[in-house]
């Protein structure tokens, strides 16, 4: 085992932190309460009410328009907390990155030295 | 029945309300009373006849959950909930997809931390192993020899390269020299990538071979370097104590071991 190893494992980190930075570089994403309002809003239509009567296609609107504000809200919400575990997710695939590259340089030059110390020739000699 | 030009009422017809449906009538009730109330017409073509009495609206106003009417407030009201209801469902669903997303990124991140501190801790297991095998190496024939590490790195090397340890062993210095095909660098050290091989000897590969990586670490057999002094003896039958005695402590170590290393290459 060799300090290539290193090198392939740091790719799951790595992979891990392109797809977090995807993800916080994307939009809140309305699109299905966008689309279900506009859909309703385009289409009014009269409601059955309760024991069949009917509900004023205006006054359904603004229940649906309030609906679909609280759910907008819903939906911002919900993405800046996916955001921030996003965040500190990305903290963490990012740092085992940097700890998996900085640990390369640092035990080869630490084998270097303990073969030259332990067993080298200059080392023997005390040079 | 009324009819509305220009209008595609094919997808309403389902509807209680559409024209033709139980509801039509109600629902041009409830606009009659509206063009009658806020004064903006004299009345729809469609709905002429209606103006002509004010008992259409009269019963409209009577039917519950109509505008303005007594049940209205409670037809919203559930209406209302049914649409919060659903939005909230969606809100649901989608927090849990996050939460689930967020589980998967974080077990990932476990997994890929754990896998590289554990790669790293076991590097760093191997050289200390592989130090700690040379130097009790050297406590063998070197140690009896007075030359310390150098017992392990050098004549183990000559004496048995194919079981030397220590980083002057088998995959480097004169593991080469007696091993064609073992490669590595004169100075015990695992070649750097660019660093190049320093004299590999006959047969000896380039530092892109093995001896740029830990290959050469892992090469200690059991017993090989206690036994080393023992397969001195049979390697070197002529090696006696006034050999020795030449590089022991009344001389140099250094110009003791040159001298010894030479008269090798020149006899």
């Amino acid at each position: 085992m060799d300090t290539n190893e290193l090198f392939s494992a740091s790719l799951l980190p790595n992979s891990i932190t392109k797809y977090l930075q995807q993800q916080l570089k994307a939009p809140t994403q309305f699109g299905q309460a966008q689309q279900a309002q506009q859909t309703q809003y385009q289409h009014p239509m009269l409601g059955i009410g309760p024991n069949g009567s009917w509900l004023d296609p205006s006054q359904a609107s603004r229940v649906d328009q309030t609906a679909y504000l609280g759910e907008r809200g819903d939906i911002a919400s919900q993405d800046i907390q996916n955001k921030m575990g996003y965040a500190n997710d990305l903290v963490q695939s990012s740092n085992s990155f940097a700890n998996l590259q900085n640990a390369i340089p640092f035990l080869n030059a630490k084998n270097i030295s303990n073969g030259s110390s332990g067993g080298g020739l200059f080392g023997s000699l005390g040079l | 029945m009324a009819s509305f030009p220009n209008f595609n009422s094919s997808a309403m017809f389902d509807q209680a309300w559409a024209p033709g449906g139980i509801g039509f009538q109600s629902a041009i009730k409830y606009y009659q009373d509206q063009l009658k109330q806020n004064g903006a017409g004299k009345g729809l073509p469609q709905l002429a006849s209606g103006q002509a009495s004010d008992a259409p609206a009269a019963g409209y106003a009577r039917q519950p959950f109509a505008a303005g009417g007594p049940g209205q407030d409670a037809a919203l009201n559930a209406y209302g909930a049914k649409a919060k209801g659903l939005s909230d469902a969606r809100s649901a669903g989608r927090a849990t997809a996050g939460q689930v997303g967020q589980t998967a990124i974080q077990g990932a991140n476990n997994v890929a931390s754990d896998y590289g501190n554990s790669l790293v801790s076991h590097i760093e297991g191997e050289m200390a192993l592989n130090q700690a095998e040379a130097a009790s190496a050297a406590g063998g024939i070197g140690g009896a020899l007075g030359l310390g590490d150098l017992g392990n790195s050098v004549l183990g090397a000559f004496f048995d390269p194919a079981n030397a340890s220590g980083s002057f062993g088998k995959s480097s210095g004169a593991g080469a020299f007696l091993t064609p095909g073992k490669s590595g660098n004169m100075f015990g050290l695992p070649a750097a990538p660019g660093l190049g091989s320093l004299g590999g000897g006959s047969g000896a590969s380039s530092s892109t071979g093995n001896s740029s990586t830990y290959s050469g670490y892992t090469t200690p057999s059991p017993g090989a370097a206690a036994n080393l002094a023992q397969e001195s003896q049979t390697s070197f039958p002529g090696l006696t104590g006034s050999d020795i005695a030449q590089i022991g402590p009344s001389a140099s170590e250094g110009t003791g071991l040159l001298s010894w290393l030479g008269s090798l290459f020149t006899t």
